[in-house]
């Protein structure tokens, strides 16, 4: 921060460049009525819905989230935010009307959870975004993803991102299940060498490595593939609470420094 | 569209609209890595448009008069904590002690990993806002912000910086860490200021 008045006080730490990004529509980011035209079923508890967003609408870096509200009997709404999946549509889509892909974990006890598990296609949901502007990968730094679970969600958008355009950027994602059937994405995930799959509970048949949670052992052989450890990666942490403590301390205990660690804790919802 | 029953018990006349009750819960968002803070070396600074900047140590700030906040607070995410407690120094207890140039009008409360977040003086003076270092009568866990972060109770609690290191005082607003990354510049929950233009 700079302030002509104070010439003589010290900088105050900081995080990172801020661009203030103000939407050409305006500041404001209103809600939108948009169809459900798929959905999809990840594991026996998450599902992806497909959203058409109106045509125009702004398309989301990967990372970031949209909210979805759905109104209740007594006319107020219930509301949560949700990482989209996707990577972002290009130009030619944005125009004819984007789409965007939200996965959603059902939390049992939850209250909009299990009504998003139950929308059908042709289904309308009212939503509002995209938010967020530090969780977020444009494909211009080299990237370590570490997921915990339905944590894998912003982080799949990111890599998802790389694949459609071919970017050569270093990435790679290590995502954290409990067994085999709690991973998302299964089929895109499986053999695939930007991701690697550390089971905590259940490892697969024939699995080399015992089920055992995230060590520094899975991830330093990945940082040392990127190219840099103590920097020149950027870190990306998404999970429960305690996963995000545990993998976050393990990148800087690393090397990566803390600056360069962006975390993002995924609440009960 | 669906549609969701309508809720079985009244609403808690506590809860700012599109709130929901935490219960019991305390649920952790930060955006950084939880830094770990040695209190023998870590301080407490206010500075900018004073009339003399302080620096406190641990130690002289537990000298200080002690305060605790009941009452509620509001995360931007839709949750709210009714009837929690915390414990630390008034504000206004270290702001007088620095002395306010009547030429300052906004505050950045910023945080040792780098988080910063502004305020309106107004929003952190006559009561409204506290250093704090117990909740609910245990020292504050460093996932919470511990072992010292900001509480300004009245906002959304992204406005209570964790790990706090000081405040300094300026004649201008600065948009700080969310509020340049999509957030609303003020974020009062009764009039549900969460992103920008809100």
């Amino acid at each position: 921060m700079t302030d002509p008045a104070l010439p003589s006080l010290p900088a105050l730490p900081a995080m990172g460049p801020a661009a203030r990004r103000v939407p050409p529509a305006g500041a404001r980011r209103e809600w939108s009525d948009v169809e459900v035209v798929a959905v999809r079923d990840e594991t026996a508890h998450a599902r992806t819905v497909r959203l058409h967003l109106p045509p125009g609408a702004e398309v989301h870096v990967p990372g970031q989230h949209y909210v979805v509200r759905i109104p209740r009997e007594d006319g107020s709404w219930a509301q949560r935010s949700y990482s989209a999946a996707s990577a972002p549509d290009g130009p030619a889509e944005r125009a004819a009307g984007p789409h965007v892909e939200l996965t959603v974990e059902r939390i049992d006890d939850g209250e909009l959870s299990p009504a998003l598990h139950g929308v059908t296609v042709g289904d309308r949901l009212s939503v509002r975004g995209p938010f967020g502007g530090w969780f977020v990968w444009r494909g211009d730094v080299p990237a370590l993803l570490v997921g915990g679970g339905s944590g894998v969600v912003p982080l799949m958008a990111m890599l998802r991102h790389r694949r459609r355009h071919g970017l050569t950027t270093p990435l790679h994602l290590v995502v954290s299940v409990r067994g085999p059937e709690d991973l998302f994405y299964a089929d895109e995930l499986a053999g695939a060498p930007e991701a690697t799959v550390v089971h905590t509970r259940v490892a697969p048949p024939g699995s080399a490595r015992p089920p055992a949670h995230l060590s520094a052992a899975d991830l330093q052989p990945v940082l040392a593939g990127l190219g840099a450890t103590g920097g020149g990666v950027t870190g990306y942490v998404c999970g429960s609470t305690g996963f995000a403590e545990h993998a976050g301390q393990l990148l800087v205990e690393l090397g990566v420094p803390s600056g360069d660690v962006r975390v993002e804790r995924f609440g009960p919802s | 569209m669906p549609i969701l029953p309508g809720r079985r018990r009244p609403r808690d006349p506590r809860l700012p609209p599109g709130q929901y009750d935490a219960g019991d819960g305390f649920p952790v968002l930060s955006a950084e890595v939880t830094p770990r803070i040695d209190l023998d070396t870590w301080s407490f600074r206010i500075d900018g448009l004073v009339d003399t900047p302080v620096t406190w140590t641990w130690p002289q700030l537990r000298a200080l008069p002690p305060a605790t906040y009941e009452g509620d607070i509001h995360c931007v995410t839709t949750w709210s904590k009714l009837g929690t407690s915390f414990t630390g120094v008034s504000v206004d207890t270290l702001l007088a002690q620095a002395g306010v140039q009547g030429r300052a009008t906004h505050v950045v409360a910023w945080s040792v990993t780098g988080y910063t977040t502004n305020l309106p003086l107004e929003h952190v003076t006559d009561g409204l806002a506290w250093v704090v270092w117990e909740h609910e009568g245990r020292p504050l866990p460093p996932e919470h912000g511990g072992p010292v972060r900001m509480l300004v109770p009245h906002l959304y609690f992204w406005k209570s910086a964790k790990w706090i290191g000081g405040l300094r005082l300026l004649d201008h607003d600065e948009p700080g860490f969310w509020e340049t990354r999509g957030y609303h510049a003020l974020g009062d929950p009764w009039s549900e200021q969460r992103y920008d233009g809100d």
